[in-house]
């Protein structure tokens, strides 16, 4: 009988906090929830991230996914994967370079091994908006005497959502 | 321990929980699309709970802690910080597992990645919810405040 009551009153408590919150976010935020129900939310995530990354890489030049495509077509460039050894076996860009920032940090020797050209055209990609992996990997590749460096912003995923190739190593 | 002492251990666990809650709440409050970020840089939610989580978490966190704070409602304030902390916990884990190198979002202004520390952090913080909610028996709170000074009142 009083656990009864100790559960009941544990209940009703829980669901008062809760219903005040909800009340309090939801005519608070009627904008935001209304965004996110019509998609706007996700594009304003987006360009937000995409904003915070260029400041970032300052004057390293972002390329466009069509553009890129464009590139991967005529094979006058060569693709980056600076994600992890793990993320790139599953699935990569088709014939894209795997080359870890990790890894790179730790043994800078292994460009020469993966990127050995210096004058080619590398675009530098890794999990999309609010990911910095492939904009820290182009600031060291560029440090390391790689002119041309680019940075696909919309990475792994928009490529494999815009349904371009992609591959596995495993 | 004696009893008496024991219980304001208690309630020393109960502010702190408390007045964490309330901090974390009111920096979300005040940047609600900041915080939906911090939820979409999980990738686990889509747009639409996103949304309703930014919206609605952070006042909940913060009447939590507020209810903690002054000794209101406190069985179920605690339930829902030893829950939201159960679920912010298992969500650090599975980003972490998932080589996630984010900002948990868990406070607003403070940046706080996703890792060790922050798992420990939290689990701790569970455990001291969890007492509060199992062993607190409230003997510090607004409503004794206010009863004892009303005029020819005597606290029984």
């Amino acid at each position: 009988m009083f656990q009864r009551m100790l559960v009941s009153t544990l209940v009703k408590e829980s669901l008062l906090i809760l219903l005040a919150g909800a009340i309090l976010g939801g005519v608070l935020n009627q904008g935001l929830i209304r965004a996110s129900f019509n998609g706007e939310l996700l594009t304003k995530i987006g360009q937000k991230q995409t904003a915070e990354l260029k400041t970032k890489a300052g004057q390293i030049p972002f390329i466009k996914l069509p553009e890129a495509r464009a590139l991967f077509d005529e094979r006058a460039a060569v693709f980056v994967d600076s994600r992890s050894s793990t993320d790139y076996r599953e699935s990569h860009v088709q014939g894209a370079r795997g080359l870890p920032l990790v890894s790179l940090v730790q043994n800078r020797h292994l460009a020469e091994e993966i990127v050995p050209d210096k004058t080619a055209l590398y675009i530098v990609y890794c999990s999309g908006e609010g990911c910095d992996l492939a904009v820290e990997l182009a600031k060291e590749l560029i440090s390391m005497g790689y002119p041309n460096v680019e940075v696909l912003g919309e990475g792994y995923p928009g490529w494999f959502e815009a349904g371009y190739p992609v591959e596995s190593s495993q | 321990m004696q009893d008496s002492s024991k219980q304001y251990v208690f309630v020393v666990f109960r502010f702190l929980v408390g007045a964490i809650f309330l901090w974390a709440g009111a920096e979300k409050i005040l940047s609600p699309f900041d915080f939906s970020v911090a939820i979409y840089n999980y990738r686990l939610f889509p747009g639409p709970v996103i949304g309703l989580a930014a919206s609605v978490l952070p006042w909940v966190e913060a009447i939590a802690g507020l209810c903690l704070l002054t000794g209101l409602n406190t069985k179920g304030a605690a339930a829902i910080t030893s829950l939201l902390l159960l679920v912010f916990v298992g969500l650090i884990v599975i980003s972490a597992a998932r080589g996630l190198d984010i900002d948990c979002g868990c406070f607003g202004g403070v940046e706080r990645r996703v890792g060790l520390q922050a798992i420990l952090e939290d689990a701790a913080l569970l455990i001291v919810s969890i007492a509060v909610l199992l062993f607190e028996r409230n003997p510090l709170n607004v409503r004794v405040l206010f009863r004892s000074m009303l005029p020819g009142r005597v606290e029984k």
